[in-house]
């Protein structure tokens, strides 16, 4: 099956993020293509290669989306999301991921047959 | 998947979620996807008429909700809501294809659209 994600929240206050990629882990083991992740609206801040939780032996979100990101699963963010947070800044994102509109979005819909909204 | 349900759950202007699911809303239709907007819970007063949002300093949503039957989005607002919060049908914004819907009516349409999303 080829499933989409949209991501809404925000990294640590939420656990939407940690749950989100947990799922994605256990999708990919069982042989489903993620074709998709996007960060909509708060949910942009997970995509920010300089998340450090001062606390080592809390999850870094960062790198765990880079790992997915290296498996090969498309990860963007919404531009304008990102512009009204104040990060909408391309040095900020985590490598190999981009800002792509609401366009996108639909288009991640359109080719899959399941989309998982993670929100609050 | 061709048609997508948003589903509009918590109230105007004390969010950004009325506004963002009407962006994705529209951004649905851009690639003709049956979108549905179905406004329930908290949701159902986004669509009350004599919006003031002048004292918040922010921009009133009637335009942007008023809007959406021209991207074709098909647009209901839950009976059930309605009532809990002394919600009339004279109360509602005069918006074209606005269809006032019980829980079954709206279960049917989710059963039928393929995939939604929560806002």
């Amino acid at each position: 099956m080829n499933i989409a994600i949209l991501c809404m929240t925000t990294p640590y206050t939420f656990g939407q993020t940690e749950t989100m990629l947990n799922f994605i882990d256990a999708a990919m083991k069982k042989g489903h293509e993620i074709t998709g992740v996007y960060f909509y609206m708060d949910g942009v801040l997970n995509n920010n290669k300089n998340i450090t939780p001062s606390d080592k032996k809390e999850k870094n979100i960062a790198t765990l989306i880079k790992e997915i990101v290296e498996k090969g699963v498309p990860v963007s963010s919404c531009p304008i999301c990102a512009e009204y947070r104040g990060v909408k800044d391309e040095s900020l994102l985590i490598d190999q991921t981009s800002f792509e509109g609401l366009a996108y979005l639909t288009e991640l819909v359109m080719d899959s047959d399941r989309l998982l909204a993670f929100t609050i | 998947m061709d048609s997508i349900a948003i589903l509009f759950r918590k109230s105007p202007y004390g969010s950004v979620f009325v506004i963002e699911g009407i962006r994705i809303a529209t951004a649905m239709t851009a690639y003709d996807l049956e979108t549905h907007a179905i406004f329930c819970d908290d949701a159902v007063f986004a669509l009350m008429k004599n919006q003031d949002s002048t004292q918040l300093g922010m921009p009133s949503l009637e335009p942007s909700i008023k809007n959406l039957p021209r991207f074709d989005v098909k647009m209901y607002c839950v009976k059930e809501a309605m009532e809990e919060r002394m919600i009339h049908e004279e109360d509602l914004l005069e918006i074209d294809g606005l269809k006032v819907a019980s829980h079954a009516e709206i279960s049917e349409i989710l059963e039928r659209v393929d995939t939604a999303i929560t806002v």
